[in-house]
């Protein structure tokens, strides 16, 4: 592998982390199309490529979050319960399912993330407080209003169904899952939107772990291509939070909203 | 609803489980970075393009050779090596993060904290065995 592969493979990897972190949906869901259509990567290799990815990704942003107190650790390690077995099982699936289906289940769930990021758009979400209550409450310092929040967690339930589907797409088409994960914390259990994206942040990694080692063990793994495109999407994120914070991305996300529908028509008819 | 005068216990950041949390991912990701970034630089430095081995080694045989320290000394090989350690080292960085979770937990004497945290890790453990278990070499592209 050249010098030049190496630098292309680096800044496909940039771009793409770059372009995740400002969605806020994590440099997966357009690190594989791009190692799949432009590089020619097979599927499963670009799914083991981007889940070490997301680990490298989560576990930075996590380790920022965990300390300023952002995310509520019960609640992601009770979450993960259910995101780690659906991980372990996508993993285990996807090894039975050819490269052109896989590429197809991938570009329909790119098309429901459009979906859903567009009904996001229209619709901010505004969930109800919950009294803080039970052993999964907890409290965060809030910026904008320069206090210490607390809140509650009800319907946990139905979190943890959501989670399993999350966890499950994560080990089959090495997304983080984050875009389930957030709404359901933050619509169905209350949870506020800040806790509810970094604790999501703070699962994925783990969830990305439980099904990376399955697809290492298949040979699924280019050290040489996942060590530079990983680099990439790693440094990529870091400017796109910083990127997030100045860009308000009305129109920046509609014009995404596109991309992602366009790359998705192009996975499922390749 | 907000608490303008919280108690030490409410003022959420940096409790010191939740430092030691941080702190293990912050290593994890440092290290994986600084050896993978050192193993594409030699793989950059070298006149002829790195040649990446046509079969992977199996998971087993790969933790072998690490551990032996077996790879080679080449230029090449030093930069698989590398690659190779940083990748895994990355993939187990979520295992310590696990651990250190349920380590705070029973510090804390939280014995259901630590039971959720003990299933989580069980299941992870379970899953790095089965790869073990069924790895076997696969091809590069």
């Amino acid at each position: 592998m050249s010098s030049l592969s190496l630098l292309l493979l680096f800044c496909g990897g940039l771009v793409t982390g770059t372009v995740g972190a400002l969605l806020g949906i994590g440099g997966g869901l357009f690190l594989v199309p791009f190692l799949v259509l432009v590089v020619g990567v097979p599927m499963h290799q670009a799914v083991a490529t981007s889940l070490i990815a997301v680990i490298a990704t989560s576990s930075a942003a996590a380790a920022v979050n965990v300390e300023r107190g952002l995310v509520n650790v019960r609640l992601g390690m009770v979450l993960e319960i259910a995101t780690v077995f659906g991980a372990i099982v996508g993993a285990l699936v996807a090894h039975g399912i050819d490269e052109r289906r896989l590429s197809k289940i991938f570009a329909v769930i790119m098309l429901a993330v459009a979906l859903l990021m567009w009904y996001r758009l229209r619709r901010p979400e505004r969930a109800a407080g919950i009294q803080p209550r039970g052993r999964l409450s907890g409290t965060y310092f809030d910026d904008a209003v320069n206090a210490v929040v607390p809140y509650g967690v009800r319907r946990i339930r139905e979190t943890l169904g959501i989670s399993l589907f999350a966890g499950t797409i994560s080990g089959l088409l090495g997304v983080g899952g984050g875009i389930f994960k957030v709404p359901a914390m933050h619509l169905i259990s209350g949870v506020p939107m800040k806790v509810a994206t970094a604790t999501s942040n703070f699962m994925i990694g783990v969830t990305a772990a439980a099904s990376a080692f399955l697809y290492f063990a298949h040979g699924n793994i280019n050290p040489v291509l996942s060590s530079s495109a990983v680099l990439g999407v790693f440094l990529g994120s870091m400017a796109g939070i910083v990127l997030a914070k100045r860009i308000q991305g009305r129109t920046m996300t509609i014009l995404f909203i596109i991309v992602l529908i366009v790359v998705s028509i192009q996975m499922f008819t390749r | 609803m907000t608490m303008n005068n919280p108690t030490p216990a409410a003022a959420v950041p940096s409790q010191s489980y939740e430092r030691w949390i941080s702190k293990t991912l912050r290593i994890g990701v440092g290290l994986s970075t600084i050896l993978m970034v050192g193993g594409l630089t030699i793989a950059a430095l070298q006149d002829t393009p790195v040649a990446v081995p046509l079969v992977n080694p199996s998971l087993v045989e790969l933790f072998a050779r690490l551990v032996a320290g077996s790879f080679g000394a080449t230029a090449n090989a030093v930069a698989l090596m590398m690659m190779y350690t940083g990748l895994l080292l990355l993939m187990l960085t979520p295992f310590m993060r696990v651990t250190a979770t349920t380590i705070s937990f029973s510090l804390l004497r939280d014995w259901r904290f630590v039971s959720v945290s003990l299933l989580v890790l069980a299941m992870l453990v379970g899953q790095l065995v089965l790869s073990l278990a069924t790895s076997t070499p696969g091809h590069t592209p």
